[in-house]
């Protein structure tokens, strides 16, 4: 535990002695430097010392390199990555046009029940107006119309053409069935 | 070097950006892996995984930060992570954890060639681990001051500073006690 003695009023010196070992005093510095030390015993012995301890462990510490196939590696471990990744993104993709595709869907099954619907009733008002209209000789419709259950057979015609209208659409698979919903 | 790089990041292209920061940091890193985990293997797979952690989080750089500081910081965790690995029940705070993996680690030094040169990486192994990594990386690093301070992501001073107590600490070590002497 015992450093080559350095006189206490030295200690200035020792980050001097450091940085000339190491090569960072400018040319005054270490000139000044150097007479110190030529006229000092005690930190001529310290900076022998701290240059040997230096040179010491430069050559002690090993100075390795990277192996060869380094960047092989490398690259072959991105490349790993980057399929990966693309096949993240294909599936990410995927499902995002799923997900396009249900919504664009359900947004025109919405509007072709409303369509639908509106068709219905109009067509069974214009249905009414005209059977309001029928010629007085024709007793069957015109009996059904004019008894009692007048309200009853309209709402029938009604039903009908709505129940025709769902169909129609059940035909051109307008509406969405929950086999989608499996994705 | 880091300002084309910089340039490519800006605009985008984070797999051109890649294939010339490889090439640019991989020593620097694999040197700063090697000074941390002390092994030359272990540093090169350490050096792997930290450019997959760049390639991945190459897209989210912001260059807040100097693209050095943080490619550097990447390595560091990544050696952290790999000593937690490998003594998951100690803590890296741990200041007698700590002391108790000097003494391992300097009586896993074995005996080689040079006496001398083994005393003084069993020496260089007592030290704390800051004082430890900046010696190491200093000479790995050509003696260069600037390069570790970049890589430890520390003031030029504050590296001075740990080197300058580092080598006076092991010169202080290195003496032959008065026992020694009178034997």
């Amino acid at each position: 535990m015992n450093a080559p003695l350095k006189p206490s009023a030295c200690e200035q010196h020792e980050h001097g002695i450091a940085d000339l070992v190491d090569g960072l005093l400018s040319e005054t510095d270490a000139h000044r430097l150097r007479m110190h030390l030529a006229a000092c015993a005690g930190c001529r012995a310290w900076h022998a010392e701290y240059a040997a301890t230096n040179e010491a462990l430069g050559s002690a510490l090993p100075q390795s390199a990277l192996s060869p196939g380094f960047d092989a590696a490398l690259k072959s471990r991105v490349q790993a990555l980057q399929a990966a990744n693309g096949r993240d993104a294909r599936r990410a993709a995927a499902d995002s046009e799923h997900d396009a595709l249900l919504a664009n869907l359900r947004r025109y099954t919405g509007r072709n029940a409303v369509l639908g619907a509106l068709a219905g009733a109009l067509t069974a008002c214009v249905l009414m107006f005209l059977l309001q209209r029928v010629p007085q000789h024709d007793s069957v419709v015109q009996s059904a119309l004019q008894g009692t259950d007048k309200a009853l057979v309209l709402g029938g015609i009604g039903a009908v053409i709505a129940l025709g209208v769902i169909a129609w659409s059940l035909s051109r698979s307008a509406i969405v069935t929950p086999r989608f919903a499996r994705w | 070097m880091d300002t084309g790089i910089e340039q490519l990041l800006a605009e985008g292209r984070h797999a051109r950006a890649f294939d010339e920061l490889v090439p640019a940091f991989r020593d620097r890193v694999f040197r700063l892996a090697h000074s941390i985990l002390r092994d030359r293997a272990a540093a090169e797979d350490a050096a792997q995984e930290t450019f997959v952690r760049i390639w991945k989080a190459l897209p989210g750089f912001d260059g807040r930060a100097a693209l050095g500081t943080w490619i550097y910081a990447i390595t560091r965790n990544t050696c952290l992570m790999e000593i937690r690995k490998r003594r998951p029940a100690v803590s890296l705070d741990d200041p007698d954890a700590d002391e108790a993996h000097h003494v391992a680690a300097a009586a896993s030094v074995g005996p080689g060639a040079d006496p001398e040169r083994d005393n003084l990486l069993r020496l260089l192994e007592t030290l704390p681990r800051n004082q430890q990594e900046a010696v190491r990386l200093f000479y790995l690093e050509d003696r260069s001051y600037v390069a570790v301070a970049e890589s430890l992501g520390m003031p030029l001073g504050t590296v001075k500073n740990l080197l300058h107590r580092a080598r006076k600490r092991l010169m202080e070590l290195a003496q032959p006690t008065h026992e020694e002497r009178a034997a």
